[in-house]
């Protein structure tokens, strides 16, 4: 792809958030690009702003004002419906908390975003197969979440944010609720995903270890973007 | 809405557990008590119609008395117009000349002494001729237990109700033995099953003896008026214009309206509109605990909603539509209502069932019908039922902003 074009940007964005009669501006004039293949983490302290800025990257949240670009489109005028489909298509997400659905097996979990996608049935079989298998868990398919183990959990998040083939991983906190070898294990994950598939990823930390990953590093406080380090 | 869709939605159901047996007992019972009232409701309908089917459609009937709000006065203007309200053999005959009138059948109810093996006890008779009312026994309105119903020329022949055999006397009335009626002697040639059925339900006849008209009049004299007469024209067609000639007879003779004269039509038409005002409150009372139900619906779809309401987010966050959601949310809300309505129709139609199998045995052709219609009817509305209640809840979800449902603790 074009260098040029950022696969995600934001532009001059502002999030202000009304607490009834308290007014708390989270992100002040924010302006990033991020390009296909980059790895980059978000590192900041509580209350500076990281989440809210990943919320916004990911077209979660619309911003008071600014624009979220992705793949150049802008998102600004986009109807919720329009940017659910394109968001379900462009950027897979896993959470602190895993956030699985407790009803489903680990195959169904990973095949619900090609389900949203309406993809046939079979495809999304096949294709949940696949990922379950990349991220070592073959033989776990049939489990529900709660015959799992945390890391097991994550990883089948993992593989469900990565069913659709998305160009962007967007993680909050993915190694928060895990004993540091499921997480270095979780990590060594994320990195493949950008070394070998070329995947972009995105990721919120409070922990440098696990920010040091990442090529990039961007510091937030209050809001605004602190510093950007650049590692390897 | 797909089978997948189904599918989730039923095992979110079986994960919420007991707060959706707990929803699903409340729909259950107003789908219950809808279907087991229609079920009666259709059955009696069914019957009725059947039994008038029975009688024959060219039907008149002849009672006492005008439905007029001024019965009373009628009364007694006939009484100076005429000794009283009693119809003769003359105004008999009478009708039986119209050109449309086939046949004349009068119906005796009277009640006299009886002797039986030196025991002697006050009972009820009804009588009439057996061959003319050969399309009112078609009725089931007699049904023979032990010896033989009426043969043309019986007079001094006697059929006994099965209470009055069993239990009237000392001892049994069994067919072959006499009796004596007014003084005079009747031999029994049958008893009755129990669960003989009158027009409409009407009198038990269990605790009646039944003789032939000839028989009556020779224990009674000839001059006894009857309680009821039964006019059976040539066809349907001019049922109508022999009602009017009826009436218009009654009116010279008598002056004003004692008798009250009505075609089999007419009189099922009143019965039916009856019948369907009363199911249709019953229905209505049964319909309140259906909108506590669908309360209770709406109340449990509003708790799945928050307590979900992550997993909602999630849903959101991995490129769930608002319209997938709402969807989701819906078909949970329409499988409590279709699993309620299964559930309800089973039990609601067994209850009726029940009820009809007890009334049968104590004597009334009761049954409990529900055509496939009425079926897809209360299964289609109790869905419905649980999409409206669920909708407001489903639209809440659907509209949930996926940060603040992703952050929610």
């Amino acid at each position: 792809m074009d260098r040029k074009t950022p696969l995600l940007e934001v532009k001059n964005v502002n999030k202000v958030y009304s607490l009834g009669k308290v007014t708390v501006t989270a992100l002040k004039k924010i302006d990033l690009q991020i390009f296909e293949q980059d790895y980059i983490s978000i590192m900041g302290p509580s209350g500076s702003g990281k989440t809210t800025l990943l919320d916004v990257i990911s077209t979660l949240l619309r911003p008071t004002q600014g624009d979220v670009l992705i793949e150049g489109k802008s998102t600004q005028a986009m109807g919720d419906e329009e940017l659910a489909k394109i968001r379900g298509k462009t950027i897979g997400f896993v959470f602190q908390t895993f956030n699985l659905i407790p009803t489903l097996t680990a195959l169904e979990n990973v095949s619900l975003p090609l389900w949203f996608q309406d993809i046939p049935i079979q495809e999304r079989e096949k294709i949940a197969q696949e990922k379950l298998l990349q991220v070592g868990l073959s033989d776990r398919m049939h489990h529900k979440p709660n015959e799992l183990s945390g890391g097991q959990r994550q990883r089948v998040a993992i593989a469900r944010a990565l069913a659709v083939n998305p160009k962007v991983i967007v993680a909050d906190e993915p190694t928060g609720n895990l004993d540091s070898s499921s997480g270095d294990q979780i990590l060594k994950l994320f990195d493949s995903l950008n070394q070998e598939e070329h995947k972009t990823v995105i990721m919120v930390t409070h922990e440098r270890s696990v920010a040091e990953h990442a090529q990039k590093i961007i510091y937030i406080k209050d809001g605004l973007i602190d510093r950007i380090e650049q590692h390897r | 809405m797909d089978f997948e869709t189904l599918s989730v939605a039923f095992r979110n159901l079986r994960r919420e557990g007991v707060r959706t047996y707990l929803t699903l007992i409340g729909v259950i019972i107003g789908i219950a008590a809808i279907a087991a009232l229609l079920s009666i409701g259709q059955g009696l309908n069914f019957a009725i119609e059947e039994q008038f089917q029975q009688l024959g459609t060219n039907t008149i009937f002849i009672t006492p008395g005008g439905l007029s709000p001024g019965t009373s006065s009628a009364r007694s203007a006939a009484v100076a117009s005429r000794t009283s309200s009693v119809l003769h053999d003359a105004d008999l005959r009478a009708i039986e000349s119209f050109s449309e009138v086939d046949e004349v059948i009068p119906l005796f109810s009277f009640s006299s002494l009886v002797k039986h093996a030196a025991e002697t006890v006050n009972s009820s008779i009804l009588a009439f001729d057996p061959v003319k009312a050969e399309s009112l026994l078609a009725t089931g309105f007699i049904e023979i237990n032990e010896g033989r119903s009426f043969v043309e020329n019986d007079v001094f022949t006697v059929l006994v109700g099965k209470d009055l055999a069993e239990n009237g006397f000392l001892r049994e009335i069994k067919p072959h033995t006499s009796i004596e009626i007014n003084g005079k002697r009747f031999r029994v040639i049958g008893t009755l099953k129990q669960g003989a059925q009158s027009i409409g339900g009407g009198p038990n006849i269990s605790n009646t003896l039944i003789l032939t008209e000839k028989g009556f009049k020779q224990a009674f004299g000839s001059s006894q008026s009857p309680l009821f007469v039964m006019v059976k024209t040539f066809d349907q067609d001019s049922t109508l214009s022999a009602k009017e000639k009826i009436d218009r007879y009654f009116e010279r003779q008598f002056g004003e309206k004692v008798f009250t004269v009505t075609t089999s039509e007419q009189v099922l038409e009143q019965v039916t509109q009856v019948l369907g005002l009363i199911s249709l409150f019953l229905v209505g009372i049964a319909a309140i605990s259906l909108v506590v139900g669908s309360l209770g619906i709406m109340n449990a779809m509003v708790t799945n909603v928050l307590e979900r309401t992550t997993e909602i987010g999630v849903m959101k966050a991995i490129g769930a539509t608002n319209s997938r959601i709402l969807s989701l949310f819906l078909t949970e809300a329409a499988l409590i209502g279709l699993i309620g309505g299964i559930i309800g129709l089973i039990l609601g139609f067994s209850a009726s069932q029940l009820v009809a199998i007890l009334g049968q045995s104590a004597g009334f052709n009761l049954k409990a019908i529900l055509d496939i219609p009425t079926i897809l009817f209360i299964l289609g509305f109790s869905m419905f039922i649980g999409m409206i209640s669920g909708y407001y809840p489903a639209l809440r979800a659907s509209r949930m902003d996926p940060v603040d449902a992703l952050r929610r603790e």
